[in-house]
């Protein structure tokens, strides 16, 4: 495997393309084969917990909520739902830093970036706004 | 089946990393650039050749050989994808999953490219024609890393 965390907009943009592909039912067995093939394809199962969240926080109903935690269940959470303080001073380090454009940074791409540092990962993403 | 990967990752620090893995694990690999104490590790663009097959060399200098004595196949599939890309491809269907044709009998390979910029896409021909020009050197360059 890869050392490199898929970000929120790698799982969207797969999700996307599988579903839009798909005519019959989605179900947890296709979700889970949609995962499987992301891992596959970028030789990754690295998430950490904030993609976790944003992916979570997308869904629309209880159904939508059943399929996205079994895809994400596929990928493994390289930081097991602990961050730690160091990670949490990182945040605030990479939040506060104006990149030439001013546009606001986003809590979760600084702790993923942060994340990410702290465990020697690199970050595959197609997020173009990613913290710098 | 065994699995030999060649890869080249440039990330959002300007560091390059380049190495092959077998099976899993990073048997020979080189830093350029890489400023840790600045690091951005988001991933510009990567790309990959995977091999796959049951008399592949599982030995990091046996694969190194294996990979310099394909040389000259793999450096006319990469400028043949490379080529294919200048006309350009759906961005939205990257990351880009490329089946190399007549491979070695009983080889199965693949080119996987990731941009993380749709221009980095358009501009990852110039990077696969890179790494098929300097392909025997960056292959020899490699150093099995070090174990903490």
């Amino acid at each position: 495997m890869k050392k490199a965390v898929l970000d929120t907009s790698v799982l969207i943009r797969h999700w996307l393309n599988r579903r839009g592909r798909m005519r019959g039912e989605v179900t947890v067995a296709v979700v889970k084969r949609w995962a499987r093939e992301l891992i596959e394809l970028e030789r990754s199962d690295a998430i950490v917990t904030p993609v976790y969240v944003e992916m979570i926080a997308g869904v629309s109903d209880k159904r939508d909520l059943l399929l996205t935690k079994a895809f994400l269940n596929e990928f493994r959470c390289i930081d097991a739902g602990l961050i730690p303080e160091q990670d949490w001073r990182e945040t605030v380090r990479l939040a506060q830093r104006v990149p030439h454009d001013s546009k606001p940074r986003q809590l979760g791409d600084c702790l993923v970036r942060a994340i990410a540092n702290r465990l020697k990962y690199n970050v595959t993403t197609f997020d173009t706004g990613f913290a710098r | 089946m065994a699995k030999i990967i060649f890869y080249r990752q440039k990330r959002r620090d300007d560091g390059i990393h380049t190495g092959i893995e077998i099976d899993g694990y990073t048997a020979m690999e080189q830093e350029e650039g890489i400023d840790w104490d600045n690091a951005d590790p988001i991933l510009v663009w990567y790309v990959e050749l995977r091999c796959e097959g049951k008399k592949l060399p599982g030995k990091a200098e046996e694969a190194r050989k294996w990979l310099l004595e394909q040389g000259r196949f793999i450096r006319e599939s990469l400028v043949s994808l490379a080529s294919e890309l200048q006309v350009g491809m759906d961005y939205n269907n990257w990351p880009l999953l490329w089946t190399v044709p007549n491979a070695p009998r009983g080889v199965r390979m693949s080119v996987a490219c990731h941009a993380m910029h749709r221009a980095d896409a358009l501009a990852i021909a110039e990077v696969i024609s890179d790494v098929a020009l300097h392909w025997q050197e960056r292959i020899e360059k490699l150093s099995v890393p070090e174990r903490a």
